[in-house]
């Protein structure tokens, strides 16, 4: 009997996990790894069962930071993206500065937002907005500049208004491609909330940041699993969607 | 009348400062209006003056730029280096073989649309402060997009290229060196625009948070002692910076990948 292929190729990738970890427990066990840096598996495994309500209440905080700033990157992405695709001129001027700053490690600018904002709350918001604004707006104007001129013209032909063409070919049309902008704004605006809360703390990038000055790694090491576990899981879900809505193309 | 054309030209070229010079216009209204302190926005011409004698002097809040400087190029080169040649032979190993492609391929998709900030705190705990911690992070960074990229290029390799390959009695040598590897060369520069962004990224991201020298490093010593002249000074050079590596690899993938348009079909 042969086994499904799936199955063969799950439990491989099983195998290379574990023995990742085997591995570093053993260097650890040897002492090549220092455990007062480096935790053990195990230690990791029991923090995780320790402080894994602590590390969601706050990382509840951390989406609302990183929720805010969707929320405002969404509504100004997708207004700009909108406009930047729909005029020529505004398009030539705006397009390369908004190129440029998706490009540059936006963590530099952060003494700008230290100057707007201060220390408070907003701040977080504001760096999480900045990180998710660029690949929303980006993937919009690129998918509206992507529809097919046939489609257009039979519109126009058949008498639809520029609001029908609007909602009726455009949208459709881009929709993959704002759903694609939409999944790595949320990544990016998670990467913001962390790296505002990373140095100025509150939220999980507080608490990981406490913990790692405070030389208890195996805190870090859990609050950093847990975070990335939810964070591939809400991305896994969102390219779930993503692929249900465009398989047409 | 030629010089009527460039004229023209130029100026249809200079439209693209207008949002700088609006930029700057709103610079100089903060200031005006008094919105916040000086302590925290200086005048415009206070942060050009001081960018300016940062490097006629070469010195910083009294310590010398020039190690900086040097230690940030030494670990921005070192991550491309590494970005790109592990990006290329990992991918082309992965990508080749179908039995390693089905295992690791899901593995680097989920790693890769991971935000890998929240991993920061695991590479600063195990490589320390030090140069390591930077080059770690910009690789690890930089690394999944130029895989995925050459990945993609080898998926979307048209087979009967390889089926003519073999038919004219190639080797599994040449039919590396001289089908796959110039097949997949435009992925192979969209991956190193992108893992070339990423890793720069990721170094700048490990030198702010968390070092001991270096343009990041800079920066949040002059965040953290309000000295905002030198911290928006520095934000700016570091901008210019990005600017111009992100624009000389767009020429390189220009210039590489200018034969397709004209030998060709």
């Amino acid at each position: 009997m042969r086994l499904p292929k799936v199955v063969v190729i799950t439990s491989i990738q099983a195998f290379v996990i574990a023995f990742i970890v085997l591995v570093w427990a053993y260097l650890v066990d040897n002492k090549t790894l220092d455990p007062f840096i480096i935790p053990h598996p195990l230690a990791v495994a029991y923090a995780i069962g320790r402080n894994y309500h602590v590390v969601l209440t706050l990382f509840g905080q951390t989406c609302f930071h990183a929720g805010m700033g969707f929320l405002l990157s969404i509504s100004l992405g997708l207004t700009i993206g909108f406009l930047l695709a729909w005029s020529r001129s505004l398009h030539r001027i705006l397009s390369p500065y908004i190129l440029f700053l998706f490009m540059v490690p936006k963590i530099t600018t952060i003494p700008f937002f230290l100057s707007f904002f201060g220390f408070r709350s907003l701040m977080r918001i504001m760096f999480a907005f900045f990180h998710g604004f660029f690949p929303i707006c980006i993937n919009t104007m690129r998918g509206m500049l992507q529809v097919r001129k046939s489609l257009l013209d039979t519109a126009i032909v058949f008498g639809a208004r520029p609001f029908q063409i609007l909602r009726e070919v455009v949208f459709p049309y881009t929709l993959p491609n704002i759903l694609t902008g939409i999944r790595q704004s949320v990544m990016a605006n998670f990467t913001g909330a962390i790296i505002a809360e990373l140095w100025f703390g509150g939220g999980v990038g507080g608490y990981i940041k406490d913990n790692s000055v405070r030389f208890m790694p195996e805190n870090v090491f859990s609050a950093v699993f847990i975070i990335a576990l939810i964070c591939i899981i809400i991305n896994q879900s969102l390219l779930f969607i993503e692929r249900k809505a465009s398989h047409w193309r | 009348m030629k010089l009527k054309i460039s004229l023209i030209y130029v100026l249809s070229k200079l439209e693209v400062l207008i949002p700088l010079i609006f930029a700057i216009g709103i610079w100089y209204l903060i200031r005006y209006l008094n919105i916040i302190s000086i302590v925290l926005w200086p005048p415009f011409e206070d942060v050009v003056k001081t960018l300016f004698e940062m490097f006629t002097t070469f010195t910083v809040m009294g310590t010398s730029l020039k190690e900086h400087l040097i230690r940030t190029f030494l670990e921005l080169a070192i991550t491309f280096i590494l970005v790109i040649s592990m990006g290329f032979g990992i991918g082309l190993l992965i990508g080749v073989i179908s039995f390693l492609r089905d295992v690791f391929e899901p593995l680097i998709y989920i790693i890769w649309s991971s935000p890998g900030i929240v991993l920061f705190p695991i590479f600063f705990l195990i490589f320390g402060i030090g140069i390591y911690s930077k080059i770690a992070y910009g690789l690890f960074l930089g690394l999944f997009p130029m895989l995925i990229n050459v990945l993609a290029g080898i998926r979307q390799l048209d087979r009967s290229w390889i089926r003519i390959g073999k038919a004219l009695g190639a080797n599994s040598w040449q039919l590396l060196t001289k089908v796959i590897i110039p097949g997949i060369l435009p992925n192979v520069f969209i991956g190193i625009r992108l893992g070339v962004g990423s890793g720069l990224i990721g170094v700048f991201v490990a030198q702010t948070l968390a070092s001991d020298c270096g343009i990041g490093y800079l920066i949040s010593v002059a965040t953290f002692t309000f000295d905002m002249k030198t911290a928006y000074a520095l934000v700016f050079f570091t901008l210019i910076l990005c600017f111009i590596i992100n624009y000389v690899i767009v020429k390189i993938e220009e210039k590489a990948l200018a034969y397709r348009l004209v030998g060709g079909e």
